[in-house]
């Protein structure tokens, strides 16, 4: 108990943490004391009576805020549904990309954005949606081919995923250079650059994030069980096919509404909870909602780094996940390895 | 109290388990034993609903538990699996919790009454101090009784055991088996335990029930089913039955054609060497 509740304190405050630096920080210097005395104002008043005509505040609250938000929640859903992923598939290698999820709701996303909406608003808040309907499908489609009887064997799931997943990139990536953006911006897009700006994507994917979330948090208790596999969770009283097609659908949310608005990013959902599973051990009620507050702060200081290290050019986020994640998991696996040999 | 009527069960188009009348008793312990591939493991996936019968009831006190839900049912019968492929990061406590599973609904809230019960089923299987150890590093014999202990806390009337002794040397063999015949008397639980070791069958179960090709061959009291004859024809091999010295119970010797200079040397040399040392 006391180790749960010292693991959120710690990381709720690295959260923290990395949500002053991402507004702190960017293309243009705020100095220090400004932006404390910002913050500070902006607490004690309401937004609104503010002096918006300042230029710091409004590339804090118009343009920072924003984005860091929306990178929080990207994050989050990445690292929570890698975690659910994980669980669901008792596969540590199971994230939204290997199993195609991502891919299919960029390919939805993609469709989405290609149509031209009557309402800008309107088109908006169909892109998750468009993203879900591609993970669903998606994640349909892995099944079906990866089904043997009713087993769901691992590696003719991660060969299902990472065929289907090849084939939705393609064809993501064939809409993008055709739908006449600039194939600088398509390739960003599928890099994990895409991530748009101001308010209106951060308040259209909350209420999918919301729903994901919620289930995917609560749902600790019944990942433990299935651990222990299909049948053994059967005989201790769960109905394993229900439990895992409602994580499906929670997770599959939530990776969609992730995918939906920042593009492509990988090695968050694999690493992240694979870390926290390291330094809290792999109960399922603890390492969900870990690995959502370390999703959030993982992507937010990658996303920093993306944002200065070429400045004032801006790297595509994904390009970071995949440059630091990867030596970074191999470390990893590697310390394990010789930890329990 | 556990109560089978013609249950039929299988697997897609092959039909395993015919037929298959049992029943057993508050305080009794009833062993299952059958060649490979007889249908005992099939018999245990059927009762614990992990396999829809394609025909029979399963009755657990007159209830039909074919028609329950996983969550009802496990508060009915509980299962200790053989120990294989436990994951490797749960300590023996996390996994003796789980047990309380069908009293718990999706959120999994405990109450101390919950934790008082692990407490004592740890107690009860002797692995108390073990509590804080990961399973995945325990000894065969050592997780068994974390999975009995798991099993015990689900406090139900109904305890089905795949062979819970194959794991076990001697020792932990006699003392798992005193275990389930002590839970079967003082609970009143009702134990079908499968099983491999006939002589072990013969000297701790009430009565055996001896599965061939998914049906019953006999059933009855150890003395009567455990005979050179059935053995010989179920089994495919003779052997032979003498009364146990102490108990006389029936003890079963195997045969040897090595002992009687029969080695039948054609049939290894076919299947193993050939060629191998050329
Ligand atoms: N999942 C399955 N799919 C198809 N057939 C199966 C399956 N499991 C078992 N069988 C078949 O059902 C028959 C009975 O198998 P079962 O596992 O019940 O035998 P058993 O009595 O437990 O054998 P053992 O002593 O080797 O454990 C065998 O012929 C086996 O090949
Ligand atoms: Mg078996």
């Amino acid at each position: 108990m006391n180790l749960t509740i010292r693991s959120y304190l710690v990381n709720v405050l690295l959260l923290i943490a990395a949500l002053l630096l991402s507004v702190a920080v960017g293309s243009v210097f705020i100095p220090p004391g400004t932006f404390a005395r910002i913050l500070l104002s902006s607490m004690r008043l309401s937004v609104g009576t503010i002096d918006q005509a300042e230029t710091f505040t409004a590339i804090i609250f118009r343009i920072r805020l924003p984005h860091t938000i929306l990178i929080m929640l990207a994050g989050a859903s990445l690292g929570a549904s890698g975690a659910v992923y994980q669980g669901v598939f008792r596969n540590p290698l199971a994230d939204p990309y290997l199993i195609g999820v991502a891919s299919g709701a960029g390919l939805g996303a993609v469709l989405a954005m290609s149509v031209d909406w009557p309402q800008e608003l309107l088109g908006l808040y169909t892109v998750p949606a468009a993203a879900y309907l591609g993970a669903l499908v998606t994640i349909l489609l892995v099944y079906q081919l990866a089904r043997v009887g009713k087993t769901l064997p691992t590696t003719s799931m991660i060969l299902a995923g990472v065929a289907i997943s090849s084939f939705a990139s393609s064809l993501m990536s064939f809409l993008l250079l055709r739908s006449g953006e600039r194939v600088h911006q398509a390739l960003s897009w599928i890099m994990g650059g895409g991530v748009l700006a101001g308010w209106p994507p951060v308040l259209a994917v909350i209420p999918y994030m919301a729903v994901g979330f919620v289930v995917l948090v609560l749902s600790g208790h019944v990942l433990n069980v299935l651990q222990f596999g299909e049948e053994q969770a059967q005989q201790l009283g769960i109905n394993s096919e229900r439990a895992k097609l409602i994580l499906i659908l929670a997770a599959s949310l939530t990776t969609a509404a992730a995918v939906a608005f920042s593009g492509l990013i990988g090695f968050v959902g694999l690493i992240v909870p694979h870390i926290y599973r390291l330094f809290y051990g792999s109960d399922y009620r603890r390492l969900v909602p870990l690995s959502l507050l370390g999703g959030g702060t993982a992507l937010l200081l990658a996303d920093l780094l993306a944002r200065v290290v070429l400045a004032p050019q801006v790297l595509p986020v994904g390009i970071v996940t995949a440059l630091a994640g990867a030596p970074f998991f191999l470390w990893v696996l590697r310390r394990s390895r010789n930890e329990t040999t | 109290m556990l109560e089978t009527s013609n249950l039929c069960a299988g697997y897609l188009k092959d039909p395993v388990l015919q037929d298959v009348n049992l029943d057993v008793q508050p305080g009794e312990v009833v062993a299952v034993v059958g060649p490979n591939g007889a249908g005992k493991t099939t018999l245990v996936r059927v009762l614990s609903g992990v396999l829809k019968p394609a025909q029979g009831r399963v009755f657990i006190q007159r209830r039909d538990v074919t028609r329950l839900d996983h969550t009802s049912r496990a508060r009915f019968l509980a299962v200790v699996p053989q120990a294989h492929n436990l994951p490797p990061d749960f300590t023996v406590y996390q996994t003796v919790l789980l047990g309380r599973t069908p009293y718990l609904g999706w959120l999994g809230h405990l109450s101390e009454g919950d934790h008082r019960l692990v407490w004592e089923a740890l107690d009860y299987t002797h692995i108390t101090d073990m509590a804080d150890r990961l399973v995945g590093r325990l000894s065969g014999g050592e997780q068994q009784r974390v999975l009995l202990a798991r099993a015990l806390v689900q406090n139900t009337a109904v305890l089905l055991l795949d062979e819970p002794t194959t794991y076990l040397d001697l020792e932990h063999q006699s003392l798992t088996l005193n275990l389930i015949r002590v839970l079967a008397s003082e609970m009143q639980k009702a134990v079908l335990m499968v099983i491999h070791d006939l002589n072990l069958a013969a000297l701790y179960a009430d009565r055996v029930v001896l599965l061939h090709n998914g049906q019953v061959v006999t059933a009855g009291r150890p003395g009567e089913v455990l005979t050179e004859a059935n053995l010989a024809a179920v089994y495919n091999t003779s052997v032979r039955v003498i009364p146990h010295p102490d108990y006389g119970t029936p003890l079963i010797l195997p045969d040897s054609s090595y002992q009687k200079g029969l080695l039948i040397t054609e049939s290894v040399q076919a299947a193993g060497c050939a060629g191998a040392g050329q």
